[in-house]
């Protein structure tokens, strides 16, 4: 059993209240990592280049992103050398199973679809949490690709 | 014949003149005296039997001025036969004067001395013939009409020879004044492109016997559309000759032309639409339903840090936003589900019997909260799309658990017919039923019978049911009942349901 640590963690979305409200569910579960939040996909790019210290090798990453979008970010990590073993958790309003398929085949490796319930947000974030450090950067099979309550 | 004695040779030819199936006559002197007629022939004077011995002049007086008797006497006098074809002579027979054709022939007879005895006068009847000819004639000028009226050419080709030969209009779709033109010519005037059509339309005439093609021409300097149809000549004169009409269908062609600009241009126009209403759903769908995700999250952050005591009144505020809330999530979900459906897949296998147990298993809580009991016979298979499937039945069974009766447990009966035609689905409850009136009425999207207090609700269930039935090719409608409560039959076309055909009918009810 694999049993990553993580030291930094990036979230990218443009939405400030759901910025905020991550931020607050994440500081409170998780107050030892570091959380650096940036609201669009080009500068999530442009940190992953220029490396943040220290390392950080988890994302959440939402789809609908101005200038760079979730999709082309994700593109753009698996595509590049130094970049495709971080791991990647989609975190959006969607629940649609087409954005869900399409976000598996681009290789994510998790789903979380935004929820309307401040409780339910910090379980998702949670069981996320543990499920990539148990199995790192494997994408897991696509019935436990979307992590529900 | 030599050799039997001479009465009976007599005998003989008596009898093979008498009863010869076409008329013979000898006539002698100026007069014309009938000196033989064999059946046949007294038959055809229509004047009775007993016309030997008397004078074909005066039996027959109708022909006076038909120049038969000259013909008779000139014969009598020159010695030289006589023969008519398919010639007209008007004879009285039983008492009515008719118009016969004959071909006849007046032989003159010699005596052993080389002297003219009389006239032999032979005829076949052909005016039967004759009547089929004008008949046909007739047809022909019928036919002639027809085709110059409807602007029709008509045409031969002689293959063989390769000429066509055409009717004046026919002739002047090739601007030829004369009536007959060369095929190589007339293939020539066929426009570049259009001319393997032709060469193909001729050898499938080799196959089928007919010749349908539609190809340009041009003629006066304007190109025409035109269409041959034609067929091979089944006369034994014609070989090789294709008979047949030719049109010019350039109006046809040209209004066809508009017709599928005009379909194009509104399919462009309706994609669009609908392109339009698919971005619709779309902004609707994240752009709306984004606020209303945040009052959720709001209200609920404000619901649970509101002290209790301090005033009451503001926990209660943020109970009544987190509702309100919540209904406008739901109703901007089942819009989606109405409006976009999207496209789904129509050709999934669905077994009935999963799509209910699974609806069973997500209502658990109001099933047990009402004590409600759901049964159904085991339902077929069908072919169709799970999700509408699962919408049809969770909505329905919704439905029948929300309008239930004061102090009645929810009883839901599902059953279902098939024959040869369609499938038959009912779904009946012992709620509080629909009013007559009311039965079309709980179709129309946004529409409510109860209030909000009362019953909750979109008001878009029912529509939505309606559209999943349409959606399959079928037809879906709310029956009065006898009985209390709602019954709603769906009628699903026999095509989908294709897997389980024979009809069920089980006695114990699975539950």
């Amino acid at each position: 059993m694999i049993q990553k640590l993580f030291k930094h963690v990036l979230l990218a979305d443009d939405d400030l209240d759901d910025c905020e409200f991550f931020s607050d569910v994440f500081k409170t579960s998780f107050p030892e990592v570091k959380l650096t939040v940036s609201n669009d996909g080009n500068i999530l790019i442009n940190l992953l280049e220029a490396p943040p210290i220290p390392q950080a090798d988890l994302i959440f990453l939402d789809l609908n992103m101005p200038v760079l979008s979730g999709p082309e970010c994700l593109e753009k990590i698996r595509g590049s050398l130094e970049l495709n073993k971080h791991i990647v958790v989609v975190f959006s309003t969607s629940s649609n199973p087409y954005d869900i398929k399409k976000m598996y085949s681009l290789g994510a490796n998790y789903f979380i679809t935004k929820p309307s319930d401040y409780n339910h947000l910090s379980k998702l974030i949670g069981k996320a949490m543990s499920l990539v450090s148990l199995n790192g950067g494997e994408q897991p099979a696509f019935e436990n690709f979307y992590i529900k309550i | 014949m030599k050799d039997l004695p001479y009465s009976l040779k007599e005998t003989i030819l008596r009898n093979v003149i008498d009863t010869a199936p076409f008329p013979i006559g000898v006539y002698t002197g100026h007069k014309m005296k009938i000196v033989l007629a064999n059946q046949c022939m007294i038959k055809t004077y229509g004047k009775g039997p007993d016309v030997i011995g008397t004078n074909y002049t005066e039996i027959l007086p109708e022909l006076e001025n038909q120049q038969i008797f000259d013909q008779l006497r000139e014969v009598l006098h020159t010695g030289k036969p006589y023969e008519a074809k398919n010639a007209r002579v008007d004879i009285v027979v039983e008492g009515v004067l008719k118009p016969h054709y004959f071909n006849y022939n007046f032989t003159p007879i010699f005596d052993s001395e080389g002297e003219i005895f009389g006239v032999m006068n032979t005829a076949a009847d052909v005016t039967e013939l004759n009547v089929a000819r004008q008949q046909t004639l007739e047809i022909e000028k019928k036919l002639r009409l027809a085709v110059e009226s409807s602007q029709l050419g008509t045409f031969e080709i002689d293959i063989n020879k390769g000429i066509v030969a055409g009717s004046r209009r026919f002739a002047s779709f090739f601007e030829s004044k004369n009536r007959e033109l060369d095929l190589n010519v007339m293939v020539a005037m066929i426009h570049t492109d259009d001319q393997p059509i032709w060469h193909q339309a001729i050898r499938e005439l080799w196959e089928t016997g007919d010749l349908h093609c539609e190809v340009r021409v041009a003629s006066n300097g304007i190109m025409h559309w035109m269409r041959f149809s034609g067929t091979l000549s089944d006369s034994d004169d014609k070989e090789n000759v294709i008979v047949g009409i030719a049109q010019d269908i350039t109006e046809q062609k040209k209004n066809a032309q508009e017709l599928l600009e005009l379909v194009e241009q509104r399919t462009v126009e309706l994609r669009r639409s609908n392109d339009d209403l698919k971005q619709f759903g779309h902004v609707v769908s994240h752009d709306l339903k984004e606020p209303v995700r945040k009052m959720l999250m709001y209200s609920n952050i404000l619901k649970q840090n509101t002290v209790e005591g301090k005033d009451p009144r503001i926990s209660q505020y943020a109970h009544k936003i987190n509702k309100s809330a919540l209904r406008l999530t739901e109703m901007i979900d089942s819009i989606l589900n109405y409006s976009s459906s999207g496209s789904p897949d129509l050709e999934e296998t669905v077994d009935l019997n999963d799509i209910i147990e699974s609806i069973k298993e997500d209502l658990e809580i109001k099933i047990a909260e009402k004590s409600a009991v759901i049964e159904y016979s085991k339902m077929p298979v069908v072919r169709g799309s799970k999700i509408l499937m699962h919408q049809l039945f969770y909505n329905l069974i919704a439905n029948s658990l929300k309008f239930s009766r004061d102090n009645f447990n929810p009883h839901i009966k599902i059953n279902h017919t098939a024959d040869a035609e369609s499938l038959k689905i009912t779904v009946a409850d012992n709620g509080i039923g629909i009013a007559t009136g009311d039965s079309q009425r709980i179709f129309n999207a946004f529409e409510r019978l109860h209030s909000k207090d009362q019953y909750e609700g979109t008001g878009l269930g029912l529509a939505l049911c309606k559209k999943i039935v349409e959606r399959h090719g079928g037809k879906m409608r709310n029956i009065d009942s006898e009985s209390q409560g709602a019954v709603f039959e769906i009628t699903l076309p026999a095509t989908l349901y294709r897997i389980d055909r024979k009809p069920h009918q089980y006695n114990s009810a699975i539950t």
